[in-house]
């Protein structure tokens, strides 16, 4: 027989999501404060500008890379290399995660803007602030995604269990 | 002589480097597009012809090796 030569495309789970969320919140704590100090204010607004236009896209793929350059400003200007590779992995971790994002929240009009938020915050020197707002948006949007998978799994589980046992093959017909 | 040689050499090198991150954006292009569902079985020869990445290709070698993506899951080698 052939073996089975391939991939499956990971299923979205209410677990990894918290999980890919928590430690981003952790990264994003540790860069925001050295960023914050070498950020310019040019830099302040390349920054806003990325976040205003990935909160209003309705393109998963755009949102990916203005999401990813946005975050490439701060990091940079952390100068914490290794914690800018985690994030980076965990980025691609999330891509799944994205078309589900929009799926949720179809209205830019009261899309979440917590990258927004961090920013005039952070213009403002409010760093505390401005990770506390950032953070309580943020698990806003974990949160939501996280009682839809929890839906969604419950939903396929009683699916599943609706259907008659299978019969066990070593009891004789 | 050597020149066009080493050139064509250093190509090939470049290429062998490229491949696999090619390989990796256009996977994750198909699933912010919704052209790979999660939970969708994705068999190497369709990902090969998709990707334009034949057998010998490292492409194709990057699909089999445990470097893969990380949202990408092989019944056979588990999770990475």
């Amino acid at each position: 027989m052939e073996p089975y030569k391939g991939a499956i495309l990971k299923p979205l789970s209410p677990e990894e999501a918290l999980d890919i969320a928590e430690l981003r919140l952790s990264l994003i704590t540790l860069a925001v404060k050295p960023a914050h100090r070498h950020l310019s204010p040019a830099d302040f607004d390349l920054a806003y500008r990325l976040a205003k236009q990935a909160s209003r896209t309705n393109s998963a793929k755009e949102q990916f890379e203005l999401d990813r350059r946005f975050w490439d400003v701060i990091f940079e200007k952390s100068q914490r290399l290794i914690l800018w590779e985690v994030f980076r992995q965990l980025d691609e971790r999330m891509t799944r995660y994205n078309p589900l994002f929009l799926k949720l929240f179809p209205d830019q009009a009261i899309r979440p803007r917590q990258r927004e938020v961090l920013i005039e915050f952070l213009r403002k020197g409010e760093v505390d602030e401005a990770v506390r707002a950032f953070k309580k948006i943020y698990l806003e949007v974990v949160h939501r995604i996280i009682d839809h998978l929890g839906t969604v799994k419950a939903a396929v589980r009683m699916k599943g269990s609706s259907k008659p046992p299978r019969p066990h093959s070593g009891i004789a017909k | 002589m050597r020149g066009p040689f080493v050139q064509q050499r250093r190509n090939n090198e470049q290429e062998i480097e490229k491949t696999p991150l090619l390989v990796v954006q256009k996977i994750r292009d198909a699933i912010l597009d919704e052209n790979f569902k999660p939970g969708e079985r994705l068999p190497e020869d369709q990902l090969g012809k998709m990707f334009n990445v034949s057998r010998n290709l490292p492409g194709k070698r990057f699909l089999r090796s445990k470097k893969r993506a990380r949202w990408l899951w092989s019944p056979i080698r588990g999770l990475f």
